[in-house]
């Protein structure tokens, strides 16, 4: 089974009400999956197709005013075109959870899982999940429905372009009772009747607007502890652990990778062949990025022993980096810790090798003061 | 499956309890106001009687006759003579005919009139005891005219006893004597007539006073005296063998041939004149055995005083028109044999006559009727001269209050000017035979107009919301054409046409809300009959011109 | 004659007295909009939720926390509507409530400029929403920026004199038209009973349902304040704005016909927009709205 199958199912199985989407690669299969599943009648809610993925969110802000559980997906551009509308679900506080599987933004076209796409809508009050295999995907889905309706905030799962999306991995397949029982029912009362008169979203003044930016900040500081709660329910009926940030190989690691996404899994087979099985490197996964899990985060980099950070990214932030990596440079800002932190850029959709790998590090481990800490993938 | 040790605040932005903008006083942002005005109809001005048309209209409209008749009888006791007989001077001005066409009123009076006939209903009204006294007034009235029947009409209503005299030996005074058939049937006087009789006014006809009654002594048995006694005689033509046997006036002979005491009508006929009476004696003359009619006129035809109408029905009746023409004798030796004229210059009401020398003709005829106007009977009758002038009440010795009414004290005029005498006749009566405040006052007539109610102009009408549509027969249909210039008739558009939901229909009315009125004036512009204004009205907190 | 609003007569009992939407909203004085409102309401009662994006009715229907409609508002982007309005429906479907009405109430902006893309693919869809357009012929939240629905010859403050727009209204009816939707109906505020009916109509119907609504706006027009109905009637009168109803984009059926067509200068004249128009131009516009309505009357067949 391939990501955007294990998406479209976990989207089944967690009975999504109103599912909404425009096609665009790599994300296309899921929306076919769905559609398909949907037109057999093996789809417990309504599959519409709409003529654009602003439409599409739109649609999903329409159906979560109204009160039903709703899903969309998209990649790219098409989150991109969706921009407006993400702050407006967030604001409103509207539970839509969306996958977006990664991909280059242009111009110039390109189909690469480059992951500035997802990253460059970072401030729009989404929360968002990055998963780095077939099961995580699966599993994550029925995850972000769990948590989107307990916080009321709308909740993108992430995955790579094409080597997650579409590439086939086992996987062990949730049960409907499994998931009827890790999620709360679908609604089945509207939210919104003409008998009961209100405004929805109207327009308003600094002070209401200070209290509903407010509302969803500390709202947003809540998602690591709920989703910590959420794991280990999850853990509890079907028997799989997630952490918020997956630490491999920390024992008396000297350098350590942080990475997200399918690049994490990558990096975590490339551990052993890095070093020959010394165990002087170790990985740092993100998965939940939006909000960062500060307390986590630290506490685990935090160490004496950890020499260097070397944060992949296969994004930029013209100007400034790696968002991943000035992400975590703000977080150990004041903490203490000692260590260098180097980002191996591999913007644009670098596929991560292991003699690219091996290459950046070699930069790195002959990295002289007054050099760029940016190692670009492209140049190596 | 509910999450362990789940208690958390949720952290949702404060739930809007959202409540109605009523809060919002936007009136504040006005600085025009609406003002609801009343204003004069162009029918109405125009009508001799100042019958509020627009009033009886509205209910018309909605086919409420009884209401109709209950507003028309405070103006109009009798709708169906006049819908008959009047000359419709409310019509010329009516709006709806700068719009498509104007509107038929009469007919529509007319129709309320019949409506009145047929459903009368005998609701006598209780006596109500004079001033002083511990019987009701008694009223007598003097000539059963239009005049004295309206005054006696409200008299009785109001509690009084009424009688009205009559000399001659049909009721009714010129609606029987003057008016001819074919414009006034005979059945709708009669039936009027029959009407007042069982409400209980006493009509006796045949009476003359000064012959069989004397003037002090009704005075001594009754609290009034009302004078209706029309306008009397038909003035002499004052030329050479005017008193040929022959030669008649309009008056006696319309009344000759009304009462049908068969005057001989045969051969050529001249009538002298160009007033009404001119008109329908010619008219009578002609449909009553004539062989020729003319109808001779000192001056053209533009300025005859006769109603368009009945110089129509005239010209369809045969009569021929001479104008510009004086009659300077009559010839005949035993009776009429003919007439000579002289041609004059055309000429306008108020012009000096001048006859073009040497311009003449002569018409061979049987019989002339003069028409050149009519003299009062009055001073010969009434003791008292201020009492002619009909404005105040005199006192007879007896305490006998007497006053006049009708076309005795304005000189010859219409039906609907007769009424309307009587009709404050018998108001100017009230405050003298009850005491004031005794009366309700729905059994009081309509006063007369106070002046300067302005008058409604087309331009502050909406007549868009009518379609174009031609005069109906059909009087409910036609009068839903009204537009009720001048009077608001709660039609709601106002209210239609607020965007701000200031206006409110309440207790049947609409009524403005000032606290949210920001006075766009859509509803002054739209009103279609012209009642709604924009006015500057200063209220506390705003300055008039410095929004 | 059915097609003339009947108001003129007591207007007690035929047209419902109540009211919807409350007095205190914050539509400037004479705003046709509002009334236009203020009608759909009353044929709409309680069944129907409305969904406003970004226009003058964002601002009119109240700020927080007033509201000036007896109903629930949604608000939503502005290129939004259409997609909300469909989602709105969908989601209330799938929470169990088929009855509940959703209402789109877009301005022209909303509709025939930003708009268009949702207000297509709903139609396409053939989503379960009555739209309603209420057009004021520019950008009037903002202050009188020219929109694809301002007319020909009209000033706007993008199209300011002498550069006056020199191109004709998007004609929005024959858009809709072309999706062959299942009704679809012009009206105006000086046919109130007319535009009461329509909105009645369209929720007989099931589908997408499309309501165009004329509403003269004062401020922009340029016009005076009590005239906005005078003006809505003129656009009638003159045939600049016939009133019709579309079924399944075929059946054309006029609801109005003029008498005898107005001059189009005398709803040009109250307006200050069209003041920059000389003789040959105001020649043009009559050509263009005579060319319009002998088309519009050979296809409801009254030719």
């Amino acid at each position: 089974m391939n990501g955007n199958q294990a998406a479209a199912l976990a989207v089944k199985l967690s009975r999504a009400q109103v599912v909404c989407a425009y096609p665009i690669t790599p994300q296309t299969s899921l929306v076919e999956n769905i559609a398909e599943m949907w037109a057999r009648g093996n789809f417990p809610g309504e599959y519409v197709s709409v003529e654009s993925e602003y439409s599409a969110l739109s649609y999903l802000i329409g159906a979560a005013y109204a009160g039903a559980r709703t899903f969309t997906a998209t990649s790219s551009q098409g989150l991109a075109y969706m921009h407006e509308l993400l702050h407006w679900a967030s604001g409103a506080r509207l539970p839509i959870v969306m996958v977006n599987v990664n991909r280059t933004l242009g111009a110039p076209w390109s189909l690469e899982p480059d992951q500035r796409d997802s990253l460059s809508q970072r401030d729009t009050g989404w929360i968002q999940l990055y998963c780095s295999d077939v099961q995580e995907i699966m599993d994550t889905v029925i995850v972000a429905f769990r948590l989107a309706e307990e916080v009321k905030i709308p909740c993108m799962v992430i995955y790579d372009g094409f080597s997650l999306s579409h590439t086939y991995e086992a996987v062990q397949l949730l049960r409907q009772e499994q998931a009827d029982l890790f999620l709360n029912p679908p609604p089945k009362s509207a939210l919104i009747h003409p008998s009961r008169p209100q405004t929805v979203q109207p327009v308003t003044d600094y002070r209401y607007m200070a209290r509903v930016v407010q509302a969803g900040h500390r709202a947003m500081m809540q998602v690591p502890g709920r989703l910590g709660e959420i794991d280990r329910l999850f853990a509890e009926i079907f028997g799989r652990k997630y952490s918020l940030a997956e630490e491999t190989n920390f024992g008396n690691a000297e350098t350590i990778f942080v990475a997200a996404g399918a690049m994490a899994q990558t990096v975590k087979s490339f551990l052993p062949l890095l070093d020959g099985g010394e165990e002087k490197n170790g990985l740092l996964r993100l998965r939940l990025f939006k909000p960062l899990p500060e307390e986590e985060i630290v506490s685990i980099l935090n160490k004496p022993f950890i020499k260097k950070l070397v944060v992949l990214d296969r994004n930029l932030s013209m100007g400034i980096g790696g968002v991943f990596a000035q992400e975590i440079k703000a977080l150990l800002q004041g903490t203490g810790f000692r260590g260098q932190i180097f980002e191996l850029n591999l913007a644009g959709g670098i596929d991560l090798t292991l003699d690219l790998l091996r290459r950046g590090m070699e930069r790195i481990n002959a990295w002289q003061d007054g050099e760029e800490k940016i190692i670009w993938g492209v140049d190596l | 499956m509910p999450l362990p040790g789940k208690n958390d605040t949720l952290y949702l932005p404060p739930v809007i309890e959202t409540i109605p903008t009523l809060v919002n006083k936007t009136g504040l942002w006005r600085f025009l106001t609406p003002v609801r005005k009343d204003k004069l109809s162009p029918c109405r001005a125009l009508c001799p009687l100042e019958s509020g048309i627009p009033l009886w209209m509205e209910k018309v409209k909605k086919g409420n006759w009884k209401q109709a008749w209950q507003v028309m009888e405070r103006f109009n006791p009798f709708p169906a003579l006049t819908g008959y007989a009047c000359y419709q001077f409310c019509r010329s001005e009516c709006s709806r005919g700068k719009w498509d066409e104007a509107l038929n009123i009469r007919e529509i009076e007319k129709a309320v009139g019949l409506w009145r006939q047929e459903n009368y209903r005998l609701d006598r009204v209780e006596k109500r005891p004079a001033r002083g006294k511990n019987h009701p007034p008694r009223v007598v009235v003097i000539g059963s005219g239009p005049a004295g029947l309206s005054s006696a009409y409200y008299l009785s209503r109001m509690g009084a006893e009424v009688t009205v005299l009559e000399k001659e030996p049909a009721a009714g005074g010129l609606l029987a004597t003057g008016i001819p058939g074919y414009r006034l049937p005979r059945m709708v006087l009669e039936k009027e007539l029959t009407i007042l009789q069982d409400e209980g006014i006493i009509i006796k006809t045949g009476v003359e006073v000064g012959k069989d009654f004397l003037l002090n002594d009704l005075a001594a048995n009754c609290e009034a005296l009302l004078l209706a006694v029309g306008a009397g005689r038909d003035r002499r033509l004052h030329v050479p063998g005017d008193n040929l046997p022959g030669v008649m006036g309009a008056i006696e002979f319309l009344k000759e041939i009304n009462l049908s005491r068969g005057a001989n009508v045969s051969g050529t006929v001249v009538v002298v004149g160009g007033g009404n009476a001119a008109v329908d004696a010619a008219t009578a003359a002609a449909l009553s055995g004539a062989e020729e009619v003319f109808l001779v006129y000192r001056r053209s035809k533009e300025a005859m005083p006769a109603h368009p109408e009945e110089v129509q029905a005239a010209g369809e009746a045969g009569v021929q028109f001479l104008f510009n023409a004086v009659l300077d004798e009559i010839h005949g030796s035993l009776r009429v044999e003919k007439a000579s004229f002289s041609k004059v210059q055309p000429s306008q009401r108020g012009d000096e006559i001048r006859r073009i020398p040497g311009e003449g003709f002569t018409i061979e005829c049987q019989m002339i009727i003069a028409a050149t106007g009519q003299q009062g009977s009055l001073p010969g009758l009434v003791p008292l001269p201020e009492i002619a002038a009909g404005k105040d009440a005199a006192f007879l010795e007896t305490g006998c209050c007497l006053l006049a009414a009708g076309d005795a004290v304005t000189g010859p005029s219409n039906i609907a000017s007769a009424i309307f005498g009587g009709r404050r006749a018998a108001l100017k009566l009230a405050e003298i035979l009850w005491e004031t405040g005794d009366l309700e006052s729905s059994l009081l007539p309509a006063p007369a107009l106070k002046k300067g109610q302005g008058l409604v102009s087309f331009a502050s009408l909406n007549p868009s919301l009518y379609p174009q549509q031609r005069a109906l027969t059909h009087p409910q249909e036609e009068a839903a054409r009204c537009f009720g210039c001048g009077n608001c008739h709660n039609c709601g558009v106002c209210w239609a046409f607020c965007p701000d939901l200031a206006i409110e229909y309440r207790n049947g009315s609409y009524e403005f809300q000032l606290d949210y009125c920001k006075g766009c004036g859509i509803c002054a512009a739209e009103c279609p009959a012209g009642v709604l204004f924009m006015e500057e009205v200063h209220r506390p907190g705003t300055k008039i011109n410095e929004r | 004659m059915d097609n003339i609003p009947a108001i003129v007569e007591t207007l007690v009992g035929r047209f419902p007295q109540q009211e919807y939407m409350y007095g205190g909203h914050n539509a400037c004085p004479g705003c046709g909009a509002a009334l236009a409102v203020r009608y759909m309401m009353k044929a709409l009662q309680d069944k129907a939720v409305i969904v406003i994006p970004a226009s003058c009715w964002s601002i009119i229907s109240g700020v927080n926390p007033l509201r000036c409609l007896e109903t629930v508002v949604l608000h939503c982007p502005f290129p939004a509507a259409a997609a909300v309005g469909s989602g709105i429906k969908k989601g209330l479907e799938a929470v169990g409530d088929l009855h509940t009405h959703v209402v789109v109430l877009a301005g022209d902006g909303g509709t025939f400029d930003i708009g268009i893309q949702g207000l297509s693919g709903a139609a396409e869809r053939n989503e379960d929403i009555l739209f309603v357009c209420y057009d004021n012929e520019a950008y009037m939240n903002t202050g009188m920026q020219k929109s694809s629905a301002t007319p020909y010859g009209s000033v706007s403050t993008t199209t300011p004199p002498p550069r006056i727009k020199q191109n004709p209204k998007k004609d929005i009816m024959k858009i809709m038209a072309a999706h062959q939707i299942p009704y679809a109906a012009t009206a105006t505020i000086a046919f109130p009973e007319d535009l009461l009916a329509k909105v009645r109509r369209a929720m007989e119907v099931r589908g997408f349902r499309f309501l165009h609504i004329l509403t003269p706006c004062p401020q922009g027009w340029g016009s005076p304040v009590e005239k906005t109905v005078e003006l809505s009637r003129l656009a009638v009168q003159t045939c600049v704005f016939p009133l019709f109803e579309i079924e399944d984009g075929r059946r054309y059926r006029l609801t109005f016909c003029p008498d005898g067509p107005v001059p189009l200068e005398n709803y040009f004249r109250l307006q200050k927009r069209f003041s920059s128009l000389d003789r040959e131009q105001v020649e043009l516009a009559r050509e263009s709205v005579n060319y319009c309505w002998e088309e519009l009357r050979r296809k409801a067949s009254v030719l």
